[in-house]
């Protein structure tokens, strides 16, 4: 017929029901990464951790001498009848540290990288065994315990000097996913508890006003710096639902940032505000996530990498 | 495709494990429903101090180190609390005199206080109740 244009064939719709859902999700966590990303992560994680306890060896040096009275097990530290000799916890900070730079530097990984990360699950545990569970330092720990039984060090590493650059494959994009998903998981376990244990009355404002209340108090009562903005923020009753509302919308959000790209930025950028907001109103800052070390499993890494050695060149 | 199957079932098992804390009771290390900050709290609270007092009886704030032998304040609040509960409190009394350097400071006392502590953010008076529950000298050996 002329003069018409031809009528559009119409595709019949195609439905996405649960087996291509489960068939995405198991293409997603099979998409192959480079080794260079997983690298990158151990050098950031491990280099974190191994910076982070040698920064804390005043911790170390208080639970050598804190009375055992106090000693209340908790994870593998269970394992143990009374708390360790001041020796003891000396040679395992010693232990833990070389441990740690050999990890980041990527040194005879398939023992060095599983030692690392059961040291530190037993540090963590250790250090949480005295009547307060020190939930900053539990992201680490699952991060360290899926590199260290990943091949993280089959580039940038010591390991990996002398042979030729793998490519791309699945061995190095799934642990890559599952640093991911601990860490968005992570955050939506601190919304849900919000929502189990409070409910609708997280955004009436005198929840949030008394949480900022009670941190600054702790600090000031106790002996430490004022949050600068405590005061700021509970004289202003009207901020208050917004920013516990905004909270929560970071923390349950988080799975989300891992299914889109553009999505994922935003909540990047949120969760770091976030962070900033808990340590300017409660003094309360997460540093592995704070600093973004925590949050680098969902971006591509070596990308940086490859941007700084072209800007170089 | 087996593979991927395989991955899968291995993934969804990591995420049940991570997500469990959430259906069974207590909290733990590394697996926790992270729970800080998520009940409601009441403005009035109480807390563990320690002050140093000198020969007139002046109280003399304490740095966080001197009191609690960290600068982290929730570990210090709660090693305070927990020393308190456990009936603790003497030997906390001297274990903090110990770390005293000041010349003038004769003395610490422990005392459980209770606070509003929005009025305290306020910068307004927001002492509700007092309790000392140890005092002991700088200086002497503890028994």
């Amino acid at each position: 017929m002329s003069g018409q244009r031809p009528s559009k064939q119409v595709e019949p719709s195609k439905q996405v029901g649960p087996s291509e859902w489960i068939d995405g999700m198991a293409q997603w966590l099979s998409t192959p990464a480079p080794a260079e990303r997983l690298g990158l992560l151990r050098i950031a994680i491990s280099g974190f951790v191994t910076i982070y306890l040698a920064a804390t060896a005043a911790e170390f040096s208080r639970l050598a001498t804190t009375p055992k009275a106090a000693f209340d097990p908790v994870g593998l530290a269970r394992l143990l009848n009374e708390p360790l000799s001041s020796e003891l916890v000396w040679v395992g900070f010693a232990l833990l540290l070389g441990l740690g730079a050999l990890a980041t530097v990527g040194w005879r990984y398939r023992i060095v990288g599983p030692l690392f990360g059961l040291g530190v699950l037993a540090w963590t545990s250790y250090h949480s065994s005295w009547g307060q569970l020190l939930h900053f330092e539990h992201l680490f720990t699952l991060h360290l315990l899926v590199l260290g039984f990943a091949p993280a060090a089959d580039a940038v590493a010591v390991d990996a000097r002398r042979t030729p650059a793998p490519t791309d494959n699945v061995r190095y994009g799934w642990p890559v996913r599952l640093l991911a998903i601990a860490t968005v998981t992570t955050y939506f376990l601190s919304g849900l508890a919000k929502l189990r244990h409070t409910g609708v009355a997280w955004f009436d404002p005198d929840t949030l006003r008394n949480h900022i209340a009670y941190s600054a108090s702790r600090i000031d009562l106790v002996g430490g710096p004022t949050p600068p903005l405590a005061r700021i923020v509970v004289d202003r009753s009207w901020l208050l639902a917004p920013m516990a509302a905004a909270g929560l919308a970071v923390e349950l959000g988080a799975p989300l940032a891992l299914a889109w790209r553009r999505f994922r930025n935003w909540w990047l950028g949120s969760a770091i505000l976030f962070h900033l907001g808990t340590a300017a109103t409660m003094l309360v800052f997460f540093g592995y996530r704070g600093l973004g070390v925590g949050l680098l499993p969902l971006l591509p890494v070596e990308r940086a990498k490859v941007a700084w050695e072209t800007r170089r060149a | 495709m087996r593979r991927e199957r395989w991955r899968l079932i291995a993934t969804a098992a990591f995420v049940a494990i991570l997500l469990s804390p959430a259906i069974r009771p207590g909290d733990g290390v590394p697996l926790s429903s992270y729970p800080m900050y998520a009940s409601p709290r009441s403005g009035e609270v109480e807390f563990v101090v320690a002050h140093g007092l000198t020969a007139s009886g002046e109280a003399v704030p304490l740095r966080i180190t001197v009191v609690a032998g960290t600068s982290d304040p929730l570990i210090a609040e709660t090693w305070l609390r927990g020393e308190v509960i456990a009936g603790r409190s003497v030997a906390l009394c001297q274990t903090v005199a110990e770390r005293i350097e000041a010349p003038e400071i004769i003395e610490v006392e422990v005392r459980s206080e209770r606070h509003d502590v929005v009025a305290q953010v306020q910068g307004r008076s927001s002492l509700l109740e007092a309790e000392t529950v140890a005092r002991c000298p700088v200086g002497v050996e503890p028994t």
